[in-house]
């Protein structure tokens, strides 16, 4: 369809041109040929009238109307000519000539050219000697309304054969014109159809249409790159929701367990909120019950009663407080709350320590205790939290041993890195399902109406600070024999005392050297660094060194000393070392004595805090050397300048 | 032929209405055909060629002597003061005998003069003269010689004579003439 369109309107246009222009051509013609038609045939009847009057004019002279009639009748010879006459100089029809019927008129009419329907009239005077002797009157179709349907016709013919042969030289002509844009119109549907970009059209010429060809061609090569572009992020956007999808669904996997580990924890709270209710109530019951009968009948007991009764009451409030302080611990653990020193700890002096705590309850309970200390182990773990998980261990090793039985206590190196402390009792053993609930909260595995006092939360704190420290509790028991309880920490060793240089020392301050000699107070419940910062600053002139075990005896001894510097170990028992900073500041006996701070949370957060809050310098263990005696040359610096 | 017809007359009356005042209207039938002669005569010489020299200048008056009684002379006159011949007035000059004076282009012989005609034309011969007679048939005529035909008034030619004359007479005229002596 569009391809007969086009050539149509094409052919249209041609066609209508070329009528017009033939129109105007024809029309021209025909007016101008109709004119010169006119004028020629008005002449011409002129000229006739003339030669008839001058021939006429010595028949009128001489009163001839023989003669006049002759020459009047040779007018047959020209047919066009109906009607002529002769007048007389008084206006009398001199002679008359006819041949259609039509008379003359018999009066002569005023000279000049005149149109009587389809006729021509011409009168013109004959004049003799200028004088007007007669008139002739000549009547002769005009003809030229008869020669316009010729006229047409003529026109009509050339007109048609002019359009047959432009109908054919432009459909000749046209199809030379049209023939690349019906190709380019024709890719140009193939696209559409097929979607098929990689068409091109051909170009035959460097013309207009050449350029529309080459334009058209430049489109479609745009339209294929776009598309192979939408394409391509197509494909990348599946495949980005494909992984969006997958991580979706492991998220929402991650959720599930999550969530399920939620209310899993969320049971064993609850489960432990009902155990620590009953057993909370269970010493309350012996208080309450035995202070009852007490007060009710304190005439009638016997003195020995009434101290059997005051002992119960005593011995339950005892277990309470032994329950709650520990519930606090676990509740602390749990919550995060606990803050770890660690440093390499000497296992030997450690096991020292917990062998002369335990010593009176098992020589009370008739128990062999054996310590192996000969080991020379060091074990990185906070101190003070390790002892009370050894405490712990050994007091149940005791507690639940056979009578005359034995506790051994010793480490061993597991491979390289890790070190095992163990614990083994000669008791009646574990069977296998009560070591899965060993590490449950308030389960006492039978011995709850048992002899022994307990709480069922030892074990569960001691796993939990184990853990925290890095390390793993576990227990092997064979019924009948006894059960090994062991934890393992990361082995570590001592740091080697670093050579302090004479350089160093001879760059400290003459004003320190010289003076009375300095005094250094350093707050650390930790031997084991405290016997290392004694070694290092033994190598110093002029100095004298205090120490404290925790922060509240060294608030004490800061006090009553006024040491020119302090260096404050965080954790420690009874207060910390950021309680005891806090109390010095405020005291304006101690506020200008500087506070190093030398602990082993080396958390920029931490440090920033600690700077922020008033320490002189904040130094984390490991210590380096030079760092502490530079720390401590320009505290001292510092000191003396306040001083 | 010596009655006009009717008709004639009234042809001759509608000439002479044209051509002269009504008072002058006298003599009858006689003097309406020599109005209309008259009127004649005056025209000839727009269609006879003269040779140059005979015409002499321009402005001359054309001259035609006239041989015949009193009261044709008269008509004539009144017929000549209001022609003209090749522009030039017309003067009418009686004559009294045969020969003829200088000066003269035509000359008019009347009927009642039939008697000197013969010696008129003998001394008008060879002259460049045009010679107008109204002699009836068989006797030597002028170069134009009237005559009445079916009541009205005609004439012949004769060509040998006014060549020998040296005049040339218009083939316009000879188309109206009744009869052309000399024509080959």
């Amino acid at each position: 369809m569009l391809r007969f369109s086009l050539q149509h309107r094409l052919l249209a246009v041609t066609m209508l041109t070329t009528l017009v222009a033939l129109f105007v051509a024809l029309g021209a013609m025909v007016t101008y040929d109709l004119h010169a038609y006119h004028e020629g045939w008005v002449s011409d009847l002129q000229s006739q009238a003339e030669l008839i009057g001058r021939s006429t004019a010595p028949a009128l002279e001489f009163d001839d109307a023989r003669v006049a009639h002759e020459n009047l009748s040779l007018l047959r010879l020209q047919s066009r000519v109906h009607a002529a006459a002769v007048y007389g100089a008084n206006g009398q029809s001199f002679a008359t000539y006819t041949t259609s019927g039509v008379a003359p008129p018999a009066r002569a009419e005023p000279p000049g050219v005149r149109y009587d329907g389809r006729d021509l009239l011409v009168v013109q005077s004959i004049l003799q000697d200028g004088r007007e002797i007669g008139r002739v009157y000549l009547r002769a179709e005009y003809g030229l309304w008869q020669r316009v349907p010729t006229y047409v016709g003529i026109a009509t013919a050339v007109a048609l054969a002019a359009l047959i042969v432009a109908l054919m030289l432009s459909m000749r002509l046209q199809r030379a014109v049209v023939q690349p844009i019906l190709a380019i119109g024709s890719v140009a549907r193939d696209v559409m159809l097929r979607q098929d970009y990689s068409r091109r059209a051909p170009k035959a010429r460097d013309d207009e249409v050449g350029v529309l060809a080459d334009s058209f061609n430049g489109m479609l090569g745009e339209i294929e790159r776009h598309s192979r572009e939408v394409l391509r992020l197509n494909e990348e956007l599946e495949a980005r929701v494909r992984e969006r999808t997958a991580q979706l669904e492991a998220s929402n996997e991650e959720l599930r367990v999550a969530t399920a580990a939620a209310e899993k924890a969320n049971r064993a709270k609850s489960e432990f909120l009902s155990s620590m209710s009953h057993e909370l109530r269970t010493p309350l019951n012996a208080i309450i019950g035995f202070g009852q009968l007490l007060g009710g009948s304190v005439a009638e007991l016997g003195g020995e009663r009434r101290q059997e009764y005051a002992e119960h009451i005593v011995g339950a409030g005892k277990h309470l407080l032994t329950l709650i302080n520990e519930i606090l611990n676990l509740a602390r653990i749990e919550s995060g709350h606990v803050e770890l020193s660690l440093e390499p700890v000497p296992l030997d002096g450690l096991l020292d320590e917990c062998r002369r705590m335990m010593e009176p309850l098992a020589t009370q309970r008739g128990i062999v205790l054996r310590f192996e200390t000969s080991g020379g182990f060091v074990v990185h773990a906070d101190r003070t939290r390790l002892k009370q998980v050894l405490l712990n261990l050994v007091s149940n090793a005791i507690k639940y041993n056979r009578p005359n039985g034995t506790v051994t206590v010793g480490g061993e190196l597991t491979d390289a890195r890790q070190l095992r402390i163990a614990v083994r009792d000669t008791g009646a053993g574990l069977a296998p399902d009560q070591v899965e609930a060993l590490f449950q909260p308030f389960n006492r595995l039978g011995h709850e109406a048992g002899p022994e006092q307990g709480t069922g939360i030892g074990l569960v704190v001691t796993k939990r600070l184990v853990e925290l420290m890095g390390g793993r509790v576990g227990v092997q028991s064979t019924p009948g024999e006894g059960s090994v309880f062991w934890v393992e920490l990361l082995a570590s060793e001592l740091a080697t005392l670093p050579k302090t240089s004479a350089a160093h020392i001879d760059a400290l301050p003459a004003s320190v050297r010289e003076g009375p000699p300095a005094t250094v107070l350093y707050v650390e419940d930790n031997p084991a660094s405290l016997r290392l910062v004694e070694e290092l600053l033994r190598a110093r002139r002029g100095l004298r060194l205090l120490t404290a075990s925790n922060g509240r005896s060294g608030v004490e001894v800061a006090r009553a000393e006024r040491p020119d510097v302090i260096l404050m170990d965080n954790n420690m028992p009874l207060m910390t070392g950021r309680e005891a900073q806090a109390l010095l500041k405020q005291d304006p006996r101690t506020a200008h004595i500087p506070v190093i701070a030398l602990t082993a949370n080396a958390m920029p957060d931490a440090a920033a805090a600690s700077l922020k809050a008033g320490f002189f310098r904040y130094l984390t263990k490991p210590l380096d050397a030079a760092e502490l005696m530079n720390a401590l040359d320009s505290a001292l610096q510092y000191s003396l300048e306040r001083r | 032929m010596a009655v006009p017809s009717v008709r004639l007359r009234r042809r001759l009356l509608l000439l002479g209405m044209m051509a002269l005042p009504a008072a002058s209207r006298a003599n009858g039938e006689a003097s309406t055909e020599y109005q209309i002669k008259a009127a004649f005569v005056c025209k000839f010489g727009n269609y006879v060629e003269w040779p140059a020299e005979a015409l002499g200048r321009s402005g001359e008056p054309f001259r035609i002597g006239v041989l015949g009684d009193e009261a044709v002379l008269e008509v004539l006159r009144r017929t000549a003061a209001a022609a003209s011949v090749a522009g030039r007035p017309v003067e009418m000059l009686p004559l009294s005998r045969a020969d003829l004076p200088d000066g003269l282009h035509a000359i008019y012989i009347t009927r009642s003069v039939t008697a000197q005609a013969a010696s008129a034309l003998a001394a008008a011969r060879g002259r460049p003269i045009l010679t107008i007679t109204e002699l009836d048939q068989g006797r030597t005529a002028g170069m134009i010689n009237f005559v009445i035909v079916d009541d009205k008034v005609r004439f012949d030619i004769q060509l040998p004579a006014a060549a020998q004359s040296g005049l040339k007479i218009s083939a316009r005229l000879l188309g109206v003439a009744r009869r052309i002596e000399g024509r080959n």
